[in-house]
């Protein structure tokens, strides 16, 4: 070694690049509170991708709550009705991992379907539909609006007679999806190969 | 790059039509029995008007059209009703073709309101393959106007010549027919466009034209290249006009008809027969007598290849349609509808399955091809990986899935299927999202309505507090200063909610007075209630502030 | 693919249409055969084995790697592509160049260039010229060992392959090429006095033309059986001819002519068998003509004011790089549409 430890060198350095590191940050500091936005349009960006059933199975009262959560930070993983498409979709636009979903995945779209002979009139469940998809008065037939319901199950507990199915949602034909094999898995890994191109 | 009448791209595949443009135009034998799907046109299937046992004669109305667009349909032979389902009506014939017929029309004296009806009963829809209700395509001009008709006789696909025996036997009703139409639209121009590989039928078109009258009708004589037939790229060819990909034909003053739909339309119109039978190129290496027939709708695809020699052990497919954009037939008990123009019974040799795909290696040949100067292999890369907003970017939705693209690859990779499945996914999402959009804004009124009825609750208690003169004691009880300024703001900001939900429902119901409303209405009656649950509030603030200061 | 599938509505002619990939790269291969002959010719038994190693290299690597990436590897090797970077890169180095050389060039040409990036049909950069740059810059010496012709005798061939051979012999045996003896000329010494005294080896630049106008003819071979299409060679060779000639005019005494770049060094091979590579090139024709003529340029200019006497290779990694802004900016617009892309702000092209 031909050049002696600069300690002086060494310890401006070091004073430099921490001033500038401090001098910076406050700026950005300041600049965030200053330019900083009311409103919160990531919140809209978020609670647009969620389903909104409003059935409350992520624990919050309604999609909007749990968009709001989200944006704290909670996890992204707690909507059963989005599934993994909604857990993906989230993870993209906020740039976090993805994580396997928290609980059942539903299998396909239901409805719910009061079955009349048994409703006793009560209204419960009206008062339980977050989107009141069931029409129907006190004493009076109720009865489930099939294109209103988002098939959240809410309605399924307060029924006193237990009289609410949940039945699978009838698809028209005109929104047949064909099934071809190639559509995902373009890359092959350890866990399953590739799959449609050879 | 496209220059003045000419589209971008464009493939020559080789042609086979040889094989059934030597014969001339034949009845096809009468079929013993008949299945009519219900379904045979875009739109709403219709609904039987008939039941099992009841004997109708050719051209009786058997299903009545459901919905605005959608299309009657009518017996295609006489004898029983044997079969009604929820999809198609079958009748055992008795051999005795026995017709029912609507009275003649002399169109050139009679209103265009008695065409449009005449139209409208005999069940006519487009015969080039996307079957749209005729009698509604000619009410575009009550929204558009039309300038010009284009008959479509470009017929670009290999194998089908359906258009051109039509042409060949029947150039003088197509073009009385094009007169129908263009007295119904209101059209000054009539042009036909023709590939030049249609001699004879160009030499009978023009030995026609002379005599049609009263709109002048001009022949226009185009180069042979797929797909000049697709409805844009003819129009481009022939008039040097760009249909707006989000837009239709009539938005540039031009309506678009099939020669065999004018043909229907002459019949409907003049002789009163209604759409029961068309013309079918019946090809391919797998029969014997190949050629064109008149077809009885409802036909039995097996029976009618069967009498035309059909060799069973050769036999690989058959293909409905052309075999770019046609579809093979999963079986051949199934019958020809208002929408078979072609039947290509095929060997193996005739119609090898592709290779194996391979993987992109981005020759950009797709590219060279595309008709409408879209890039397929970026569609490919971003359909295989479901991006939804980069397929929405590259226009996904403008591609008329003519597979030139996939014809062009060298990897054999199914490109029009990729762009079918990413389209039926994204519409499928794009109801979704209307659903669930839907369904939010049915929870915000719902919590609006619970806050308003809340609101009105406090209002009343209040009030029934005051009356007997007992102190208030919620603003205590809870230690909250009144916040009056606060409240004040909000019924600001609800009045201006309201005022904006008004506008824009009054605009989109300005702009297009048929569509739903009832999401706008929801979001209107949310902020109303929203309003006057603010109201309230402040009204009791308001008092609670007064009251305590009286006290 | 079963025709019954209910959703495989597809064109049924596409098989009686058009060749499939694996075609393409045999017709290449096959194209390269009179360079690689002329090369032999002039060169030596040392083309050939260069070329034959590296094809052996190229097929062992690839079938290694699917293997461990659990893919079908007689599918996959079947469309020759590996076959092709092999001879390409093969006939890209000095003849008889040493085995691990070859290894080592053909792990990062198959390997690295290509099947870490996806395979065929994924990778960013040509993969026989990423195996001549890691070649070029990591052993200069073995890179620009090239034997004058006719030098090389055959028993000396075994050895070098081998290599262990001498290295004094090995100097004994080197030569430049003529690329390099002119960049290495000096400022002082002009031009015409360096044609006048010629330091190369002789019928050096006999040879190399030769060699260059047999690569013109396999290239010819693959525009008239449209393999290739004209776009990318034509623009090469043309900005390429008008860089040279804009500099051999303003100064004949210090830069090369044009024809002297056009049929020294890699150019007509660059030209129709590097530079036309489907996948590492850009896709629309416009693109492709603006990829094709930032190559002819760069190689004027690495050759002229850069390090390196030839610059094929880097030429045409440095305009890998720009594919993708080229594939941007040539979007076509769509008939009926009033912008290639829509332009909604914030949103990523």
């Amino acid at each position: 070694m031909n050049s002696s430890i600069d300690l002086i060198g060494i310890l401006s350095a070091v004073a430099v690049l921490t001033g500038l590191g401090i001098g910076f940050g406050a700026l950005l500091g300041v600049v965030s509170e200053r330019f900083k936005r009311e409103d919160n349009p990531l919140v809209e960006q978020i609670d647009a991708l969620l389903p909104q059933t409003q059935c409350g199975q992520c624990g919050y009262p309604g999609c909007r709550p749990y968009a709001e959560a989200i944006n704290q930070g909670d996890a992204l993983n707690k909507c059963p009705p989005g599934g993994e498409a909604t857990i993906h979709a989230l993870a993209d636009l906020l740039g976090r991992d993805p994580e396997p979903l928290d609980g059942e995945a539903q299998s396909e779209a239901k409805v719910a379907f009061i079955r009349e002979a048994e409703c006793i009139g009560c209204t419960k469940c009206i008062q339980a539909c977050p989107v009141d998809a069931i029409i129907g008065a006190a004493k009076l037939m109720h009865t489930v609006i099939e294109d209103e319901c988002t098939g959240c199950d809410l309605c399924l507990d307060p029924c006193p007679v237990d009289c609410i199915d949940m039945l699978p949602r009838s698809a028209p034909i005109t929104q047949w999806q064909p099934v071809v094999a190639h559509s995902s898995n373009m890359i092959a890994s350890d866990r399953q190969p590739a799959s449609g191109v050879s | 790059m496209s220059n003045a009448f000419d589209f971008p791209g464009g493939i020559y595949p080789p042609e086979r039509k040889q094989r059934s443009n030597q014969s001339a135009l034949i009845e096809a034998p009468l079929p013993r029995w008949v299945t009519l799907p219900l379904q045979q046109h875009s739109g709403q299937a219709a609904t039987p008007c008939v039941v099992v046992g009841d004997a109708v004669k050719v051209g009786s109305v058997i299903a009545k059209r459901e919905g605005m667009i959608s299309s009657n349909l009518h017996a295609s032979i006489s004898g029983t009703v044997s079969e009604v389902s929820a999809t198609q009506i079958c009748i055992d014939g008795d051999g005795q073709d026995e017709w029912l017929r609507l009275p003649p029309l002399a169109w050139r004296h009679v209103e265009p309101d008695a065409l449009l009806e005449r139209l409208n009963e005999s069940g006519i829809v487009g015969l080039g393959g996307a079957g749209f209700p005729t009698h509604i395509k000619a009410r575009v001009v009550e929204r558009h106007a039309i300038n010009t008709l284009v008959i479509n006789a470009a017929e670009c696909e290999p194998y089908i010549t359906a258009d051109d025996l039509t042409l060949r036997h029947h150039a003088n009703e197509v073009l009385e027919g094009a007169q129908i139409i263009a007295k119904l639209c209101g059209a000054q121009h009539i042009v036909i466009g023709i590939e030049d590989n249609k001699p004879e039928a160009i030499g009978a078109l023009k030995q026609a034209l002379t005599n049609s009258q009263p709109i002048p009708v001009a022949l226009t004589v185009i180069a042979t290249r797929y797909p000049s037939g697709g409805e844009r790229q003819l129009i481009k060819k022939l008039l040097d006009l760009n249909v707006p990909s989000d837009g239709l034909p009539a938005d540039v003053g031009v309506l678009c008809h099939n020669p065999g739909t004018l043909l229907a339309v002459l019949h409907a119109v003049r002789n009163g027969q209604p759409l029961v039978s068309r013309v079918v190129t019946l090809t391919g290496e797998a029969i014997t007598q190949p050629g064109n027939r008149w077809v009885r709708l409802g036909t039995s695809v097996r029976e009618l290849l069967e009498q035309a020699g059909l060799n069973t052990p050769e036999l690989h497919q058959v293909i409905q349609g052309g075999p770019m954009m046609g579809t093979p037939l999963l079986t051949l008990d199934t019958p020809v509808t208002k929408l078979t123009n072609c039947l290509i019974a095929a060997t193996l040799e005739e119609l090898p399955p592709p290779p194996a795909e391979s993987p992109c290696i981005r020759c950009g040949e797709c590219e060279s091809v595309c008709p409408v100067a879209l890039l397929p292999q970026q569609l490919h890369w971003y359909a295989r990986a479901q991006d939804d907003t980069k397929l929405e970017r590259y226009h996904l939705f403008n591609c008329i899935e003519c597979g030139a693209c996939s014809y062009v690859c060298p990897s054999h990779i199914s490109l029009v299927v990729d762009y079918r499945e990413a389209k039926s996914r994204i519409r499928l999402q794009r109801i979704e999202a209307v659903k669930a959009e839907h369904a939010k804004h049915r929870f915000e009124f719902r919590q609006a309505r619970l806050a308003r009825e809340e609101a009105e609750k406090q209002a009343r208690k209040q009030a029934r507090q005051a009356q007997q003169r007992r102190p208030t004691n919620t603003a205590a009880a809870s230690g909250e200063k009144v916040d009056l300024r606060g409240l004040r703001i909000a019924h600001a900001a609800a009045k201006a909610s309201v005022k904006k939900a008004e506008k824009t429902l009054a605009r989109v119901a300005q702009e297009d007075p048929k569509q739903s409303l009832d999401d706008l209405e929801m979001q209107l009656a949310t902020a109303q209630e929203n309003l006057k649950a603010a109201e309230l509030q402040l009204a009791q603030a308001r008092e609670q502030q007064s009251s305590e200061e009286s006290s | 693919m079963s025709m019954m599938h209910a959703s495989g509505v597809k064109d049924a002619m596409t098989a009686t249409a058009v060749p499939p990939t694996a075609s393409l790269m045999r017709w290449v291969i096959a194209a390269t055969m009179p360079g690689i002959a002329t090369m032999s010719y002039f060169f030596g038994l040392g083309v050939i084995s260069n070329v034959l190693l590296a094809a052996a290299f190229g097929i062992a690597l690839e079938a290694a790697v699917l293997w461990l990436r659990k893919r079908p590897i007689r599918t996959a090797l079947n469309d020759s592509s590996a076959l092709l970077t092999g001879v390409l890169l093969g006939a890209s180095l000095p003849p008889a160049s040493p085995w691990w050389l070859i290894g080592v060039g053909m792990i990062a040409a198959i390997v690295v260039a290509k099947q870490l990036y996806g395979g065929l049909g994924h990778n960013p950069f040509n993969p026989a010229m990423v195996g001549y740059a890691l070649l070029l810059v990591s052993f200069p010496t073995y890179m620009t060992l090239w034997a004058p012709p006719q030098e090389l005798l055959p028993n000396g061939l075994w050895a070098q392959i081998a290599g262990t051979l001498p290295t004094t012999q090995l100097d004994s045996l080197s030569g430049a090429t003529p690329l390099d003896a002119f960049k290495h000329k000096g400022d002082a010494v002009l031009a015409s006095e360096f044609w006048a005294t010629s330091p190369l080896p002789d019928g050096a630049l006999t040879a190399w033309r030769w060699v260059a106008l047999a690569w013109l003819a396999g290239g010819a071979v693959l525009l008239a059986k449209r393999i290739i299409s004209w776009h990318i060679p034509i623009a090469m060779l043309g900005s390429l001819l008008l860089l040279a000639t804009l500099f051999y005019l303003s100064d004949p005494s210090h830069f090369a002519s044009p024809l002297f770049h056009l049929l020294t060094g890699a150019t007509l091979f660059g030209a129709f068998f590097i530079a036309t590579d489907p996948v590492s090139a850009a896709t629309s024709q416009r693109g492709k003509l603006i990829y094709g003529a930032g190559i002819g340029a760069l190689i004027i200019i690495i050759r002229t004011f850069g390090g390196y006497p030839d610059a094929v290779a880097f030429a045409v990694l440095l305009m890998n790089l720009c594919v993708p802004l080229l594939d941007l900016y040539s979007v076509p617009r769509p008939t009926g549409q009033q912008k290639a892309l829509p332009g909604k702000p914030g949103e990523q092209p």
